[in-house]
C-alpha cells in the first residue's frame, strides 16, 4: 500500500460521491463508518482479482439515496441499496484504472450487499490495498480497496 | 415497429412541432435511470416524453410501441444487455439510426472504440449536465444555436 494509491481512492472516491450523489466532503470526523453502516462490494478480475468495499454509515445512505433521486426524502430502503451498490459501481470501475492504468483491462462483476464485511477485512484472502474515510456533514463513507495477495504479487512482479 | 421508414434528424424532432426530445433510459438499476433523467432535467435541454427500462429485452419493446429520438443504455444488464440491444437495433431494424448514447464505468479504450464503431456515443459514469447536453446535441446534430431559435420560436407562440 503507498500513499499516492490511498490518495487517487480518496480524491476519485470524494469527486463521485460529489458528482453522482450531491454530496460534499465536510468537516464531521466523530463518526465510525463501520459502526451502524450498509456495506457493499464490486469483485473484480484481470491482471489480478480483489474487490471494492463501499461502506456508509447509516445518516449517509438515505440522503444519498435521496440526491441520486432527487427527491427530498426516501424511506425506500430497496432504493437505497440499489444507490449504494450502483456508486459503489462507479467507484470501482473508475478507481481501477486510475490506480493500475487504463491498459489493465478489469472485469467487474455485479455489486451486492455484504451483511458483514469483517470476515472479508481480517480473512487471509485478501490484503487491504488502500483505504480511504471520507467525512460529510451527515455521515462518512469508507472506501476500501482489497486485492488477492498472491495473484497481486505475481502480477507486479 | 411504430416508426417504420422514419429516421431520426433534426427535421423529425421540428416535424413535431417543437424540438423536445423523447428520451429512452435503459438501466437496471431504477436509481440510475432516475439520476440519468435528474440531470438530463438539468441540461437545460427541452425535454419531452421520458421512457425507462430496466433490459434490453423491455427497452426494444419500448421503441416498438414508442416514438423515440434518443436512447441512453447501459451495458451490463440482465436478460439482454446493452451491447446486444444495439446489435439488434443497428442490424436491419426499422430504427436502425436511432441515436444512442452509452452510460457505462467502462474505461477500457479498446471496448469504448469497439461500442464506437457500432455509432453510439459513450458517457463515461459519473457525467455531469454539460456532458450530457454536448453529447446529445452533438449526437442528434442540433447545434447550440438552432436549439436557442426553436425554443425562442416555442416561447413566442405558434401564432407569431
Amino acid at each position: 500500500m503507498t500513499n499516492s494509491v490511498e490518495k487517487i481512492l480518496y480524491r476519485k472516491s470524494a469527486l463521485i460521491f460529489e458528482e453522482l450523489g450531491f454530496l460534499m466532503p465536510g468537516s464531521n470526523t466523530k463518526e465510525n463508518a463501520r459502526t451502524d453502516s450498509t456495506s457493499a462490494i464490486v469483485p473484480f478480475r484481470g491482471p489480478f482479482s480483489g474487490c471494492l468495499l463501499v461502506s456508509l454509515s447509516s445518516t449517509l445512505l438515505p440522503l444519498l439515496s435521496a440526491n441520486m433521486l432527487g427527491e427530498q426524502a426516501c424511506s425506500n430502503k430497496e432504493w437505497e441499496q440499489d444507490s449504494l451498490r450502483e456508486i459503489s459501481n462507479v467507484i470501482c470501475g473508475n478507481v481501477l484504472p486510475a490506480i493500475y492504468g487504463f491498459e489493465r483491462i478489469f472485469q467487474l462483476d455485479v455489486p451486492r450487499l455484504l451483511d458483514n464485511p469483517d470476515p472479508l477485512l481480517r480473512g487471509s484472502e485478501y490484503r487491504t490495498e488502500a483505504h480511504a474515510h471520507i467525512f460529510f456533514d451527515s455521515g462518512q463513507a469508507a472506501v476500501t480497496l482489497l486485492v488477492e495477495s498472491k495473484a497481486f504479487a505475481s502480477s507486479i512482479g | 415497429m411504430a416508426c417504420v421508414g422514419r429516421t431520426h434528424t433534426l427535421a423529425d424532432m421540428q416535424g413535431e412541432g417543437d424540438m423536445s426530445f423523447n428520451i429512452l433510459v435503459v438501466d437496471d438499476s431504477a436509481v440510475m435511470r432516475a439520476m440519468i433523467i435528474r440531470v438530463l432535467r438539468l441540461t437545460g435541454l427541452s425535454l419531452g416524453e421520458l421512457y425507462e427500462a430496466s433490459d434490453g429485452h423491455e427497452g426494444l419493446r419500448v421503441l416498438d410501441k414508442n416514438w423515440v429520438d434518443l436512447a441512453f443504455v447501459d451495458l451490463n444488464m440482465p436478460i439482454m444487455n446493452g451491447e446486444e440491444m444495439i446489435d439488434y437495433i443497428r442490424n436491419g431494424s426499422a430504427i436502425a439510426d436511432l441515436p444512442i448514447i452509452v452510460v457505462s464505468t467502462e474505461s477500457n479504450m479498446e471496448r469504448i472504440e469497439s461500442i464506437r464503431q457500432k455509432a453510439v456515443e459513450f458517457v463515461h459514469k459519473p457525467f455531469t449536465p454539460e456532458v450530457l447536453r454536448k453529447t446529445v446535441l452533438q449526437l442528434t446534430g442540433v447545434s447550440d444555436d438552432e436549439l436557442s431559435r426553436e425554443n425562442s420560436l416555442s416561447e413566442i407562440g405558434p401564432d407569431f
